[in-house]
């Protein structure tokens, strides 16, 4: 059984087509890590190679470190069911929502990587190894002269205690991790990185749309044509504030006309979820003014025509990780009005990229604010466009992937 | 004599490969929460987190006519919300000469101006603290050596921002001494180069302002330069440029 992922390498070259975005300049720098690291292997591990964010990231970020002369495999590493059962369950926790891994979990955890260690090939100068379900391969397989290094996408901030000691358990086997955001690093006994995430340009997520997609997209909502949008896309979560939303919209609805529109998904896995949407529902009901669109989980071209269409986008998170909704709307140079909180700071800059808030009151009087000022929403959504297009953007998480490799092996 | 076109004098020097650089950032296992945590932070933590967040956010990208804010002002402004502070916080990070002692002292006077009390009431709200970081650098060669002054900007100008705030501010903060990059230049026969340089290094810009004004007058500088020579070729080429001018408008006809 191979354990080997193919990659699409033909098609247009990743390398122009991020320089024509990114700029010769930064990717010359790519180009001189890669010429670094040529002759080096590297070997990225995780345990999906279709869905979710970390096998969308690799199916980019592989063909285009091998483009650029660093050859990169992509192994993923086999599990059974009830190991994928146990993940999810260590990936809650992790998270701190309530699960448990109990004792024989961990010992079947513990099977399935010693069974995967025997199949998968490892044979890498570097192996980066992906979120936790991989994590215990180091122990097993790591040999003389290797680099292994820990890529942790999860928020680990509010982590259950004993299932993130067993995790960290295997971490002495590393040479170093890297973690997104400075709020989801634990104390560890090896060097940790900051690579913040980034957004793919090129992706249905962010790609441009042409005005006749963008509308045969947004048809079915039947939103008004002629009202301004505002928008929050976000899952039915108390901490992303909807109903916080709502009342901010509100409140500005004195000032200024508008739309509002909070669309998330469906919710059907999620009872708390289910249930924010329901009192947004019910805080919104006999309201014409206000959409809520509960969304499927592959919507990403009708999240980018929303984003597009709205005149203002909103994130009034309470709590966040990263918040990379808040780069795909500066990338699509709208004004974004977000919570000051988590990795929201970082993106928007207060009065130059967008404008931070902290009250339901401040939404508001900053939301009639944009509302009324077309150049304020065009100054601050070309500056944040600028702002992403340097710190955000995929080019520039490979290239800090690239140094952490480059530190690593010399 | 202008600098332009000027060649390295001292036998013993090297030729100049500028470096892109990649800042690889890590936890300083430190946050603040209010002014007075601010305080605390500013006057213990090591030069290298002083520099990042003072110094490293000119990096960024100018917005509009405004360049790059500095983390600790942004912070007090956008998370804060304590406007006055902002405000001099940021003079006094733009007005510091390029030396952390100098920064340090300037942010704890601005600070230590502020009541107690009141320092710790200005505080962020829940989630809003900011977390202090350090860095460590990964050198990347650019494969451009330069042995003039014109190769050295012929390169730069193809470099990206981190090459530019490498050479022209971090070694300047962070290094004992004179500015590499300016001695270099020095040595290259290119004074008034070196001059510029140090004196935009010091400026306080952003990167992507100084670079621009360092190219401008590099490319004026170049303009003239050849304007004034008697180099064959662009004598060459200015008169092929008149005869077909002549040709177009007709008055170079036989």
């Amino acid at each position: 059984m191979t354990t080997r992922v193919a990659v699409h390498a033909e098609g247009p070259s990743l390398v122009e087509g991020y320089g024509a975005i990114a700029g010769a300049e930064s990717m010359r720098v790519l180009e001189g890590l890669a010429r670094r690291l040529r002759g080096r292997r590297i070997v990225m591990v995780n345990t999906t190679s279709t869905g979710g964010g970390v096998a969308e990231i690799l199916h980019r970020l592989v063909p285009l470190l091998n483009e650029l002369g660093v050859e990169t495999v992509w192994e993923v590493m086999p599990g059974d069911p009830r190991f994928y059962g146990i993940t999810k369950s260590i990936h809650n926790a992790l998270h701190g929502a309530p699960a448990t891994v109990s004792e024989s979990d961990w010992e079947h955890f513990m099977a399935v990587s010693a069974h995967a260690a025997r199949q998968l090939e490892l044979d890498g100068d570097l192996i980066m190894i992906h979120d936790p379900q991989p994590v215990a391969l180091a122990a097993m397989r790591r040999r003389p002269g290797q680099t292994w290094v820990w890529r942790c996408h999860i928020d680990l901030s509010v982590a259950a205690p004993d299932v993130w000691h067993a995790v960290a358990s295997h971490l002495p086997r590393y040479d170093s991790a890297i973690f997104s955001h400075h709020e989801f690093v634990p104390e560890l006994p090896l060097p940790a990185f900051l690579v913040p995430p980034s957004i793919d340009p090129l992706s249905d997520k962010n790609r441009d749309l042409s005005f006749d997609e963008e509308r045969e997209l947004l048809a079915p909502f039947d939103l008004p044509a002629r009202k301004p949008l505002v928008v929050q896309v976000s899952r039915f979560d108390r901490l992303k504030d909807p109903v916080g939303v709502i009342d901010a919209f509100v409140l500005s609805r004195k000032w200024e006309d508008s739309h509002l529109v909070l669309a998330g998904g469906s919710a059907d896995d999620d009872p708390e979820g289910a249930e924010v949407l329901a009192e947004a529902t019910v805080r919104a009901a006999g309201r014409g003014d206000i959409s809520i669109l509960a969304l499927p989980p592959d919507a990403h071209r009708t999240i980018n025509a929303l984003q597009r269409r709205a005149a203002v986008v909103v994130q009034k998170s309470l709590r966040e990780g990263f918040a990379l909704t808040v780069s795909e709307a500066l990338w699509k140079q709208r004004a974004v009005i977000a919570g000051a909180v988590g990795g929201i700071p970082l993106q928007v800059i207060h009065e130059r990229t967008g404008l931070l808030v902290r009250s339901v009151e401040g939404c508001a009087y900053q939301l009639a604010r944009l509302l009324r000022s077309t150049e304020l929403r065009r100054r601050l959504g070309r500056n944040g466009k600028e702002h992403v297009r340097q710190q955000f953007l995929l080019p520039r998480e490979a290239r800090d992937y690239m140094a952490v490799f480059a530190r690593a092996l010399g | 004599m202008t600098d332009a076109g000027a060649v390295l004098t001292g036998a013993a020097r090297a030729p100049f490969e500028p470096e892109a650089v990649v800042y690889l950032v890590q936890p300083a296992r430190r946050n603040v929460a209010d002014l007075d945590q601010l305080l605390d932070a500013v006057r213990t933590v090591d030069g290298a987190t002083l520099f990042l967040h003072t110094q490293m956010p000119r990096l960024r990208p100018d917005t509009g006519d405004d360049g790059p804010v500095d983390d600790l002002s942004g912070w007090v402004r956008g998370v804060v919300q304590d406007v006055t502070t902002a405000e001099r916080l940021a003079f006094a990070i733009a007005a510091a000469r390029p030396e952390i002692d100098d920064v340090r002292a300037r942010l704890v006077e601005v600070l230590e101006s502020i009541p107690q009390k009141t320092r710790a009431e200005q505080a962020a709200p829940e989630g809003g603290r900011l977390e202090l970081l350090r860095f460590e650098v990964v050198r990347v060669p650019t494969g451009m050596p330069a042995t003039t002054a014109d190769e050295l900007f012929e390169a730069l100008s193809r470099c990206d921002r981190t090459t530019w705030f490498h050479h022209l501010i971090e070694e300047a903060w962070l290094l004992p001494g004179p500015i590499p990059v300016v001695e270099w230049l020095k040595a290259a026969g290119a004074p008034r180069y070196a001059e510029l340089v140090e004196r935009e290094a010091a400026s306080g810009r952003s990167v992507d302002g100084l670079r621009s004004r360092i190219l401008q007058r590099w490319r004026r500088s170049g303009i003239a330069t050849r304007l004034a020579s008697g180099d064959r070729n662009a004598r060459d080429s200015r008169e092929v440029a008149g005869r077909l001018a002549r040709r177009i408008s007709g008055g170079d006809r036989p």
